[in-house]
């Protein structure tokens, strides 16, 4: 088996994001032809201004200040969870986690949810989401520690399973608690993932605190190869094991955070992105990282588009991620069990 | 030049061996012969620093192990686990740059010396045609020359291979004995565990025996193994022949 072409591949996913991104921002209630997108960008670039222009005013709304943020958004959140879940893959050695595996988008959701319940302003609901992930990854750390000797695989999986539903006991409670009128739709709503609602000064926040996250795993992004091999032996290459696997727990669980507080729990995605990816261009981590970050926000993208255009009312995205990646999570996992045995 | 004092390796529940006291000389190689579970393992892990010292010391070109970043040991010391099956599959030359990490800033990735260092090594083990294939389409044999290419591309003067030839068919053990053997004439200090006799009387100027009550003998190899070490070691009644071009036959009755 020969070393998988990186480059090529890099090059079609990006020419493939851009027409995605025409598509999304030319389709809806509101169509746009691609002729007008491209007169008005580059108005707005303050280049070559036509005649057209005043036709366009409400083109322009539409396009700059509902679409283009929306997909930024929806961008943002698919690189942020195919980041975190190419992350915690190479950390805990097993391709089949990712952040709602592991249980840490209902930790972040957790955390969320308690911020909207409480009514707090936008950066404190994302610190109270990234204390609910780290609360979940301590968790899942404590107990994967205690079933050591036993498949780490499966235990790990099991491990997120359980970790999950106690945390989705206390969303439950929460939205027992929580004002029916007002609180409870906007939680329940939330909670399904949306990005209908998302103001561009959200995105703003959410755009910062996924590049400041993404630094440390860029830096570190050969480093990760090694922190996939055994302890042991990545130590024995010299390798500061613990200190370089807090790094990258806190980097993929902030994000993981950033992204759930945008838009909810969003399934699958942290997934099945790394995992294709892998089998696209191999496991060397600095390859992985960019393209599951270009081809998750390019299938994110995709998805969000589609809930939004395929019926006459919204579909949450998170609907469509599952029904995707159900079915795609069982072949992976039928192949990685049987490429073991 | 790793060297252990007075060593006592274990966890502090249980002493698993005791007085370890090894020098390991560049151009030499020494083996470690015990049955399962006699401490191998552990005294590797003590020598490469991932486990303290229960008693006395290892040190490291005359500086003590525990003041040593894992870096500065990877520097000078690399070691070569058992081939194991890794779920995420790389390719060779990526296997083999893993062993510039110590050399290399945390967030640097390897550069063109790096690679030039990764393909020597890999040349030294007569694995260069392979660089681009992907680890996991390897054989055993060929995976375990890898991963002593990649102990070769970390520049450390002294190697320590796990059970290098457990698992490999039979041509294979010999191919991997070979590389042993060549290391040592290339200069390094090489330590390897096996679990069998004829592989240490074949390979190894000295050899280090632990007995699974914590009894170690260090000796030249073929006075420090015979028919009665032998047969203490493993319990049962084992007997050497002299076999051609000078070769020992281990037999067990």
């Amino acid at each position: 088996m020969p070393m998988k072409p990186f480059f090529p591949t890099l090059t079609i996913a990006l020419c493939v994001l851009t027409i995605v991104c025409l598509w999304a921002l030319s389709v809806g209630q509101f169509a746009i032809p691609a002729s007008e997108i491209f007169a008005l960008i580059a108005a707005k670039l303050g280049g070559a201004t036509t005649p057209r222009l005043a036709e366009m005013a409400s083109a322009d709304v539409v396009l700059f200040e509902i679409r283009a943020p929306r997909i930024a958004a929806a961008w943002l959140v698919g690189a942020a969870l195919s980041a975190a879940g190419a992350a915690y893959q190479n950390l805990f050695r097993n391709p089949l986690v990712s952040p709602d595996i592991l249980g840490v988008s209902s930790g972040a959701a957790l955390g969320a949810v308690l911020g909207i319940f409480l009514s707090l302003p936008i950066i404190a609901i994302q610190g109270m989401a990234f204390g609910g992930g780290l609360l979940a990854v301590a968790l899942i750390f404590v107990i994967g520690s205690k079933l050591r000797g036993h498949d780490p695989m499966l235990s790990l999986v099991l491990t997120g399973v359980v970790v999950g539903s106690l945390l989705a006991s206390g969303l439950a409670l929460l939205k027992y608690l929580a004002d029916p009128t007002n609180q409870l739709p906007a939680i329940t709503y939330w909670l399904m993932g949306s990005f209908a609602s998302v103001a561009s000064r959200d995105v703003g926040i959410t755009a910062l605190i996924f590049f400041a996250s993404l630094t440390p795993l860029f830096l570190m992004r050969w480093r990760m190869n090694l922190l996939s091999l055994p302890d042991d032996e990545a130590r024995a290459l010299g390798l500061n094991v613990n200190r370089n696997r807090l790094v990258v727990i806190v980097a993929a669980t902030l994000m993981t955070a950033t992204s759930v507080s945008l838009c909810g729990m969003v399934g699958w995605v942290g997934l099945v992105v790394p995992h294709a990816v892998r089998l696209l261009v191999g496991a060397e981590f600095s390859r992985l990282l960019p393209l599951s970050m270009i081809i998750g926000g390019t299938f994110m993208l995709v998805v969000d588009t589609l809930c939004r255009t395929m019926t006459q009312i919204e579909i949450p995205p998170g609907v469509l991620t599952a029904a995707i990646g159900t079915p795609i999570f069982l072949l992976l996992m039928a192949a990685t069990l049987r490429g073991k045995g | 030049m790793l060297a252990a004092h007075q060593l006592a390796i274990g966890y502090p529940a249980r002493i698993v061996a005791n007085h370890i006291s090894l020098q390991l000389n560049p151009g030499e190689a020494v083996a470690v012969l015990g049955p399962n579970g006699s401490g191998k393992s552990t005294l590797f892990r003590t020598l490469l620093g991932l486990l303290p010292a229960l008693q006395g010391e290892v040190r490291l070109n005359s500086r003590v192990l525990d003041a040593l970043t894992p870096a500065e040991i990877a520097r000078h010391v690399a070691y070569v686990p058992q081939v194991s099956a890794s779920f995420f599959n790389f390719s060779v030359i990526e296997v083999v740059e893993m062993a510039r990490a110590p050399h290399l800033a945390w967030y640097a990735k390897p550069g063109a010396f790096d690679r030039k260092i990764s393909e020597q090594a890999l040349d030294e083990v007569g694995m260069s045609s392979f660089a681009n294939r992907m680890f996991s389409s390897l054989s055993g044999g060929e995976q375990q020359l890898v991963l002593i290419a990649r102990a070769l591309a970390a520049e450390a003067p002294t190697i320590l291979l796990d059970e290098p030839t457990a698992s490999l068919d039979f041509a294979n053990q010999f191919l991997i004995l070979d590389a042993i053997a060549k290391l040592a004439a290339n200069g390094r200090s090489v330590l390897f565990t096996t679990h069998n006799p004829e592989h240490a009387l074949r390979t190894a100027r000295r050899t280090l025996t632990m007995s699974r009550d914590g009894e170690v003998e260090i000796g030249a190899t073929d006075t420090i193994l015979n028919s009665k070490s032998l047969a203490s070691l493993y319990g049962i009644p084992i007997q050497l022949f002299d076999g051609p071009n000078g070769r020992m036959i281990a037999v067990a009755k």
